[in-house]
């Protein structure tokens, strides 16, 4: 597409109407500031790249000159904002509070709340712009201090177990923080008066930290539950036996079923996590994979193919498409 | 896994960022980094990727200045945050059985109509 065609501009324009154009199709068809409208996308990628040519005096004057074309100068695959704004664990997007909601039976509040994964007892809100309370005791001017937003790694155990953490604010210094035990992904920790500063006599603003929990090479989290991968080796398989699985509080005694098969799950009470003010544990699902030998030996091979001349079954009876 | 960006990285990734501008997005809470222990670091993911294209696209475009670009972005996730809500809505509401989504969405329905009177 021609850029001038584009942008909607002559080829006489000057560099200032070139920019307003440009400012005229951002402010239309920015697909970020317009979310769910298609159909905008392919005219602001086509502005966007347009604007980029033509920004520079010099590039301009050589596509003037036909020494360079309008090719060459598409954006790298843009990743717009939107593709990430509306998804669930966005972090930015916990700041939205629904207190005006209050007229409603409190059931969609509380739901979205609890969705938002305020670390509930931790304490949670929203206010994005922090608090703004102006109290005029006194006489002079007061303000409660700004909410300050931090993100935390935090190890897969810690997370699980409980545990603290450190971490570093804007002044440099660093600050304790207490991982509850049960701790999800995306969930904040409010900690009360680690904010801004006051003015006045109002009060400081809270530290509010969400959690971003590391992946770990064994275990999976989904809730309460812990879910990771078992290799069982053939005669494990074939004849059952006890096997050590690890979990999140050291190892435990499994027993395999006899002629127990790749994909089965078994179930380990109680070994997952505790949720935040329970007792109870959840429950660790173990997924059993069977693994050979890391070479076949001529025993086995021996024994196999005999044991297949009269004991042939097929796996894959009516799998048909 | 999901890729996250050294300082360098996002600085590279992102067109019309350089440091100076990524110390003051972060400064102003425009972007929130990730902070890791062991080794302590910052890191960036796509999401704040994103966000700083557009951030820089607005300030470059529209001559935005940081507190308006604070607003924007706040109001542009409360946009998409309450889409994300709604559509989550939509989706609840189609899973219920035939007679409970036509109540819902005749309810709906007639509430939408009467705004618009």
């Amino acid at each position: 597409m021609d850029p001038y065609d584009a942008l909607g501009v002559k080829k006489t324009a000057s560099a200032d109407e070139i920019k307003k154009a440009y400012r005229k199709l951002v402010k239309e068809c920015h697909p970020d500031l317009h979310p769910g409208d298609s159909a905008i996308e392919e005219k602001f990628k086509a502005a966007a790249a347009a604007y980029d040519l033509l920004k520079d005096p010099e590039q301009r004057a050589r596509f003037d000159r036909g020494e360079i074309d309008a090719q060459g100068q598409e954006r790298p695959e843009a990743q717009f904002y939107r593709q990430y704004a509306g998804a669930q664990d966005n972090p930015y997007r916990d700041q939205q509070g629904f207190d005006d909601f209050d007229d409603m039976s409190g059931v969609f509040e509380d739901l979205f709340r609890q969705q938002r994964g305020g670390a509930r007892g931790a304490g949670f809100g929203g206010g994005g712009f922090g608090g703004g309370g102006f109290g005029d005791g006194g006489g002079g001017f007061h303000a409660d201090g700004g909410d300050a937003r931090y993100r935390l790694e935090v190890p897969f155990m810690d997370a699980a177990l409980g545990g603290s953490a450190r971490i570093t604010l804007p002044d440099g210094s660093a600050l304790e923080v207490q991982i509850p035990r049960g701790i999800a992904d995306g969930q904040t920790i409010r900690l009360r008066g680690k904010g801004g500063p006051p003015i006045g006599e109002g009060r400081p603003g809270d530290a509010l930290i969400t959690i971003s929990v590391a992946p770990h090479k064994l275990f999976e989290r989904d809730g309460d539950t812990i879910r990771m991968v078992l290799p069982i080796t053939i005669d494990e398989a074939v004849l059952g036996g006890k096997v050590a699985v690890p979990t999140i509080s050291g190892a435990v005694n499994l027993t395999i079923p006899k002629g127990a098969s790749s994909g089965q799950v078994l179930r380990l009470r109680g070994r997952g996590v505790a949720p935040r003010g329970r007792e109870e544990r959840g429950d660790q699902l173990v997924e059993l994979k069977v693994v050979l030998p890391p070479e076949v030996d001529d025993d086995l091979a021996e024994f196999m193919e005999s044991w297949k001349q009269t004991h042939a079954y097929d796996p894959r009876k009516g799998m048909t498409t | 896994m999901t890729l996250v960006y050294s300082e360098e990285e996002i600085i590279a990734a992102v067109p019309g960022l350089d440091r100076t501008l990524l110390v003051r997005f972060v400064e102003t809470r425009i972007v929130i980094p990730l902070q890791r222990p062991s080794p302590p670091r910052v890191v960036y993911s796509q999401i704040d990727a994103a966000r700083l294209r557009l951030a820089c696209e607005l300030r470059e475009s529209l001559d935005v200045n940081d507190d308006a670009l604070s607003v924007i972005l706040d109001l542009v996730d409360r946009l998409h945050g309450t889409r994300g809500d709604l559509r989550a809505v939509l989706e609840a509401v189609e899973t219920l059985p035939e007679t409970h989504r036509r109540a819902v969405t005749g309810a709906l329905g007639r509430r939408l109509d009467s705004e618009t009177e």
